[in-house]
């Protein structure tokens, strides 16, 4: 019986996340499709692979000439385990299926009933939660059947998002996914894509369509445009992604220094009450390649030293004599 | 340019700094991403000899023997300048700001 992890296995447990996460946008393995079929359904299927949600749908279009589709029926200690399913499992869990598969399984839902399409499908992007924790557990001596956890590797691999019809599998292939923090989240492109050029925006997470996602990230977005997104979480994303829009409307200049850092405060604004904030301070500069950023100001300090120099010298882990002698600046 | 002093490079700031006892190597390289980029626009220090980078209590060290370049892997617009950095240890510090959203520092992403 394992009781206790050695401090090494614990430090491994980051490592065990970082590749199980990936393993959620791998490429699928298109070798043994038909072959894996069979193993799985006791008869051998045909497989088509769709490049993208939209590819797939299209595929499915074609195949059934647009008809409607049948839905079918279709080793640890106890505390070790709570421990690993808290450190291991449940941030697996929270990075791959609360945002990934969440996301996945919704769009595709969504285009499929925009489709009218009556479906069947599974993904198993799930799973990879569980066999980033089995392969865990192996890795700190749990026996496991080799064959039979080589076998669910392989269809993990090879089977992502499965669309049933009738004894055709359609198989999505795995998006390109970017993740920021664990987030889903990219303010240059699709967070989540597939090759064929087609996507899913988000920031921070929250999902946008394409229309709003390349407004939010031009960042010219003004404060009453901002307040007129309907969804709370989006308008929140775009208010961090627009905080100019904060200052050209709300802002009072508290302090400006002669190395462009200028201080602003916002107080008694519907924003402070929103994020339960009375007094927030913001740091506007121009930075040398010409773009002006707004970076936050621990509230605390700024309060304490109300000066833009001293809170950019905070900001970049300097003194205000080191960052007043820093000559190197681009 | 040959005496150290601090750099700041958009939101990477090396600052010379004594090497902590205890430090552990992590790399041996000529070339090294100083601060990652989502995009692919990373800072990096390049040198004509390997430098190395140490880890220590969750910072990050770089003892460089020779000039090297800070450069920022990036082409077109909005592209931080390149500088010469003089032979010395270097701590590397990336900026941060305060995420009223998230009521804690954050570390800035470029």
């Amino acid at each position: 019986m394992i009781k206790k992890l050695t401090q090494e296995q614990e430090l491994k447990i980051p490592e065990y996340i970082e590749k199980y996460v990936a393993k959620g946008s791998e490429p699928i393995d298109r070798s043994n499709l038909r072959e894996l079929s069979k193993t799985i359904w006791g008869e051998e299927k045909i497989v088509i692979v769709g490049e993208s949600i939209q590819n797939t749908i299209d595929l499915i279009k074609f195949a059934t000439n647009g008809a409607k589709i049948e839905r079918k029926g279709s080793q640890l200690d106890s505390q070790l385990y709570s421990q690993l399913h808290s450190q291991l499992s449940s941030q697996l869990y929270s990075q791959l299926h609360s945002q990934l598969i969440s996301q996945l399984d919704s769009q595709l839902g969504s285009q499929l009933e925009k489709e009218n399409l009556s479906y069947d499908f599974y993904d198993t992007t799930w799973w990879i939660v569980w066999l980033g924790f089995y392969q865990y557990a192996k890795y700190i001596g749990v026996k496991f059947t080799e064959e039979t956890l080589d076998l669910f590797e392989r269809i993990l691999g090879s089977f992502a998002i499965n669309i049933f019809v009738g004894n055709v599998v359609f198989i999505c292939e795995r998006p390109q996914v970017l993740w920021d923090n664990g987030m889903l989240s990219n303010d240059q492109k699709p967070a989540i894509s597939w090759k064929d050029g087609t996507g899913f925006y988000y920031l921070d997470g929250v999902h946008f369509e394409k229309e709003t996602w390349e407004k939010v990230v031009s960042q010219k977005m003004t404060f009453k445009e901002i307040m007129a997104i309907e969804i709370a979480d989006q308008r929140t994303v775009a208010l961090k992604y627009n905080p100019l829009a904060l200052i050209n409307e709300n802002a009072t200049l508290v302090h400006k220094d002669d190395r462009n850092n200028e201080l602003y405060l916002i107080e008694g604004k519907e924003i402070n009450t929103d994020l339960g904030e009375p007094q927030m301070y913001f740091l506007k500069m121009l930075c040398p390649t010409g773009r002006v950023f707004i970076e936050g100001v621990p509230p605390e300090e700024a309060k304490k030293n109300p000066n833009a120099t001293d809170m950019q010298a905070l900001l970049c882990g300097l003194t205000p004599s080191e960052y007043y002698s820093m000559k190197m600046e681009s | 340019m040959n005496k150290p002093q601090i750099v700041r490079h958009g939101e990477v700031i090396l600052k010379p700094s004594k090497l902590p006892t205890g430090a552990v190597l992590k790399a041996e390289n000529k070339k090294y991403i100083v601060a990652h980029s989502e995009t692919g626009h990373h800072h990096t220090l390049e040198s004509t000899k390997d430098f190395k980078v140490y880890s220590w209590n969750g910072e990050t060290y770089i003892e460089l023997p020779e000039m090297g370049n800070l450069l920022h892997e990036k082409t077109g617009k909005d592209v931080h300048t390149p500088h010469k950095i003089a032979p010395s240890v270097y701590k590397v510090v990336i900026k941060k700001h305060y995420d009223y959203f998230a009521k804690k520092m954050s570390q800035v992403r470029d």
